[in-house]
């Protein structure tokens, strides 16, 4: 059955805007995406990426304590460990059959005090599950009514799971809720600037207990690096740090972006609650996006000849291969894919497909589910009106299933060596002997969590040639035809016995 | 010489202990030829397909299909994207190689709230396609996994347990392995199958992991359900009595170690096989260790270097308790901080009496299912050489610039234990020693951050200041 059989088409991705549901309809959003409707929670997303990243404080987490360890199973560990996070503390109040039924108010004031008897946090943040966003408990009125009997400042977002499972949506939903947190500023640093949308990182270098220079750069720091080479003041990573280094952001002259989608939300919000500016421009992957960002903010802070010196600078480590990079894949395709069963990463897909068009290449994106696009409208604009807005596979992913790459390449009408595979997330696409980085060019830059020392993620001049190099190094590796990797072995031929005569492999 | 015992003095919660759905979808995920519905949020899905994944190594995997119910479904009712969801996974089931057995519905603190109707839903399929569907109400709210697990097990014996097989007094039912608390435990669930047969032993089935479905119609042949996880199954004994399956071995130490294995082994052979066959096991297995480590220079290097060394242990009560024993009695350390996690009284008492016998030779302060935070404190007071427990207090434990290693908890989230070797028994202790000894000669003595202030070649980025990756004192000016 063809795609278009299975319901697919290719359509510019802005497209998306226009076809897709309103995300609370119901069954118009079935029909739309059969099947279990994306992945996490609300829970997990906000605690994972957003109020883990606090360092000086503790989180009441009102409902069953389950929710707390599934939390660590996957996403507060993960991303903290490899983040230099700070072990996050999660006092739960444990509900139980009683408190569902009966209301937990009372244990939640209970355990509120308990928290602050015991931890001694500078800042309390209550978060609530899908139990306590269900019966009802006045969480907000527990709050106030505590307030006045314990040190540290209580502040309650709430985060039942079943309110979203859609990122896009997640980060409307919470991020504004983290810039209540900050005060009206003093006086406002016209040199210093702030970086938000700092996905996982803290981007803080000083951490509550010493300085902390991370092992492996992170997305953050070019963006801190060039702040500080144009002479300007880094402010704050927003979100990050302490509680202190948090409510002082609006001291800040304007906003900057490291990813544009969890960028907006907090711009939107501090524009409007204390009207500071941001600057629109965010993943910058590639030369050409960073160095309108670097421009973009040399002029609002009336920098420009420091921005012209930084960018000179910087270009010239990669220029060299920067221009192999060109040489190697110019006029091929963007394999460009969403996500093997989350269907996330919209924002860095479009990256990555800017980064495809700078150095010559048509990209196509694939497996990025459409719910998720839809929800990052903001993000899908910007990239089209910076000229990004490439050819996107709508259709249903049923029931969460990626499309196979190679039925993809058919539709196409593309073989092996016409294509780079940028995969974008773990369990990339691989089968030895038919589509494997031994025969099909595979850059490895969107898994978040795949940190190395000099492996290309993204952000800035030198991640651009980093990531320049990946692609000249993948295109050499996939010469060899044969000799497939052993991710490859477990879902392709397992052995081959140095036969590399199989009918797709000679695609090359 | 004592054992200080901490207990809880609070309302709260601050643990790593999944819940009731968590329990039911390992335990559920553990019968092969089934097929598990989660009737649940997103997040309640993504959690159990990580969980679950210890059941897959070597061939197990048994698919979730979510609903995934939103906003929507909460006010106007999950039933319908539940039936859907059915009629979906009937089609899956279609391509699998073998016919399904059992199809579970599981339900999260959500759906369970709303009162989708789970039975119906259920009873519709079975009726329409002639597959045995089980629906268990599981939300969160009911308590932690070994709630979930109970159901599992309750639900299979009801379901397919024979009344009238005949009785083997040398067979007993192995339960909760998915609780035993170690990182390796799909191996060592299989080292102690192969001991039990060894000494005579006849291991009826596992509750539930890897018995087919089949199995469990001869449920009642067992004399015994070993309880391997120390927690109380009440609903599940009852449910066992009426089989005539007494429960067993609530508190037996865990055979980490070679003084572990020892009094383990002998004690079930005594009661259920031949000691004689035991020990001539224990002894073949003596001399195969033996045969690897004598005259390894590692082997005397590490041995030596560990002894004396304080430790912190934190981890499912009875895993803990058996694992200070065994770094006391075959390591020379001292578990100077002893943290035993539980969900019911009995597994917390199962702990303790299991570190009894080490009353006379150490002080030991033992935290009753800690929090995170009193755990980190206890630490930092005793001053520990290292700490053992899992990856889930890891950051807790490096934060406070204790080294940590994990041998605890799930296999899942970066254990990277590939090669299918106990911990558990004699030979377990191979394992042991690597893992210790890699992590003691690395992570202890080693001194990374030296390398780079002192390496003659200019480091990447220029010198260092502070410590790469590692928290520094210094201020930005020093």
């Amino acid at each position: 059955m063809s795609l278009e059989q299975k319901g697919f088409r290719w359509v510019p991705v802005s497209r998306v805007l226009e076809v897709a549901p309103k995300v609370s309809s119901g069954d118009p959003v079935d029909q739309f995406l059969p099947g279990p409707l994306g992945a996490w929670c609300l829970w997990y997303v906000v605690m994972g990426l957003m109020t883990q990243k606090l360092q000086d404080m503790i989180v009441v987490q009102h409902g069953p304590n389950g929710c707390n360890a599934a939390a660590r199973t996957f996403f507060l560990e993960h991303v903290g460990s490899s983040y230099g996070m700070g072990f996050p503390h999660i006092v739960s109040t444990d509900m139980a059959q009683g408190e569902v039924v009966l209301g937990g108010e009372e244990k939640l004031r209970t355990v509120i005090l308990q928290a602050d008897r015991d931890y001694k946090p500078s800042l309390i943040i209550v978060h609530t599950n899908c139990a306590s966003g269900l019966n009802m408990d006045d969480v907000q009125g527990v709050i106030n009514s505590v307030q006045g009997e314990v040190k540290a400042k209580l502040h309650f977002i709430p985060t039942p799971g079943f309110c979203s499972c859609y990122p896009g949506e997640q980060m409307h939903l919470a991020l504004p809720q983290f810039v209540e947190l900050m005060e009206p500023p003093k006086k406002v640093d016209p040199r210093a600037v702030n970086l938000i949308g700092v996905v996982k990182e803290v981007a803080v270098v000083r951490g509550k207990h010493g300085e902390w220079i991370p092992k492996i750069p992170q997305d953050s720091n070019p963006y801190v690096e060039y702040i500080r080479k144009l002479g300007l003041t880094f402010h704050r990573g927003v979100i990050g740090g302490t509680y202190d280094y948090l409510k002082t952001a609006p001291e800040a002259a304007v906003n900057v972006i490291q990813c544009n989608a969890w960028g907006y939300p907090v711009g939107d919000a501090m524009k409007k609650k204390f009207g500071t500016p941001y600057l629109k421009h965010g993943m910058c992957i590639g030369v050409e996006p960073t160095v309108k960002w670097i421009n973009d903010l040399a002029q609002f802070m009336h920098v420009e000849k420091e921005a012209g010196r930084l960018i000179d600078e910087e270009y010239a480590q990669v220029k060299d291969v920067v221009a192999k990079a060109k040489e190697a894949v110019k006029g091929k395709v963007a394999l460009i894919s969403g996500g093997r069963n989350t269907f996330n990463t919209v924002t860095r897909s479009l990256g990555l497909a800017r980064f495809a068009m700078e150095l010559g290449m048509t990209p196509y994106i694939v497996n990025m589910g459409p719910m998720h696009t839809a929800l990052k409208p903001e993000v899908v604009r910007y990239f089209a009106d910076e000229g990004c807005d490439p050819k996107y596979l709508l259709g249903p992913y049923a029931w969460q299933t990626a499309i196979d790459l190679q039925a993809i390449m058919d539709d196409l009408g593309v073989k092996n060596g016409d294509v780079v595979y940028f995969p974008g997330d773990v369990f990339n696409y691989a089968k030895a002997g038919e589509f494997d980085p031994g025969n099909t060019p595979r850059v490895d830059s969107g898994q978040s969590f795949g940190r190395v020392r000099n492996a290309p993620r993204s952000a800035g001049i030198k991640a651009a040639g980093a990531l320049a190099r990946a692609v000249v190094d993948a295109s050499r590796a996939a010469k060899r035809n044969s000799h497939w990797t052993m991710y490859g072995r477990m879902f392709g031929k397992s052995l081959d016995f140095g036969d590399s005569t199989a009918p797709k492999a000679q695609a090359q | 010489m004592s054992l200080a015992v901490h207990e809880k003095a609070r309302d709260y919660a601050d643990k790593y202990n999944v819940c009731v759905l968590m329990g039911a979808a390992k335990a559920a995920t553990g019968v092969p030829d089934t097929m598990v519905i989660n009737h649940g949020v997103g997040g309640c899905r993504m959690a159990m397909e990580h969980l679950r994944s210890d059941n897959v190594p070597d061939g197990l995997f048994t698919p979730i299909i979510s609903t995934a119910p939103d906003q929507a479904s909460v006010i106007h009712g999950g039933g319908k994207k539940l039936a859907v969801t059915l009629e979906h996974a009937v089609e899956e089931a279609k391509k699998r190689k073998n016919p399904l057995k059992v199809m579970w519905i599981l339900t999260s603190c959500a759906t369970s709230m709303i009162g989708d109707d789970i039975v119906s839903a259920g009873k519709n399929i079975q009726d329409k396609y002639g597959i045995k569907v089980i629906p268990l109400d599981t939300p969160g709210f009911l308590g932690g996994e070994q709630k979930g697990h109970e159901k599992v097990y309750c639900a299979l014996v009801d379901a397919f347990a024979d009344k009238n097989v005949p009785k083997k007094p040398n067979a007993i039912n192995l339960v909760g392995p998915h609780l035993i608390g170690s990182k390796f435990w799909p191996w060592d669930h299989q080292e102690m199958v192969r001991l039990l047969a060894a000494a005579g032993v006849d291991v009826n089935m596992t509750f539930a992991y890897k018995s087919p479905v089949e199995a469990y119609a001869k449920f009642g042949a067992a004399a015994a359900n070993y309880n391997l996880s120390g927690e109380e199954f009440t609903e599940f004994a009852a449910v066992s009595a009426e089989h005539g399956v007494e429960m067993w071995g609530d508190d037996l130490v865990y055979p980490i170690g070679i003084a572990n294995t020892e009094e383990w082994y002998l004690k079930i052979a005594g009661r259920f096989g031949d000691v004689e066959k035991a020990k001539a096991t224990m002894k073949a297995d003596m001399s195969r260790v033996q045969r690897r480590i004598r005259g390894d220079y590692n082997a005397s290097w590490f041995l030596s270097d560990i002894s004396g060394r304080h430790i912190g242990i934190l981890g499912e009560a009875k895993y803990a308790a058996s694992l200070a024993r065994c770094m006391f009695y075959d390591f020379n350390c001292y578990p100077v901080v002893v943290g035993l996690g539980g969900e019911t009284r009995a597994a917390i008492d199962a702990g303790r009496k299991i570190l009894e016998p080490l009353r006379e030779f150490c002080d030991i302060e033992i935290y009753e299912d800690p929090t995170f935070f009193e755990y980190g404190n206890a630490l930092k007071k005793a001053d520990v050489d290292f700490a053992i427990g899992s990856r889930y207090d890891l950051r807790l434990v490096r934060g406070l610039g204790i080294p940590h290693v994990s041998f605890g908890k799930n296999y899942f989230f970066n254990n990277y234990n590939f090669i299918p070797w106990p911990s558990f028994g004699i030979t377990g202790m191979l394992t042991i020693m690597t893992e210790l000894g890699k992590f003691y000669e690395e992570e202890i003595k080693h001194e990374f951050a030296g390398y780079r202030a002192n390496s003659f070649i200019e480091p990447v980025g220029g010198p260092a200041a502070p410590s790469e990756g590692q928290a520094g004192k210094r201020c930005r000016k020093c």
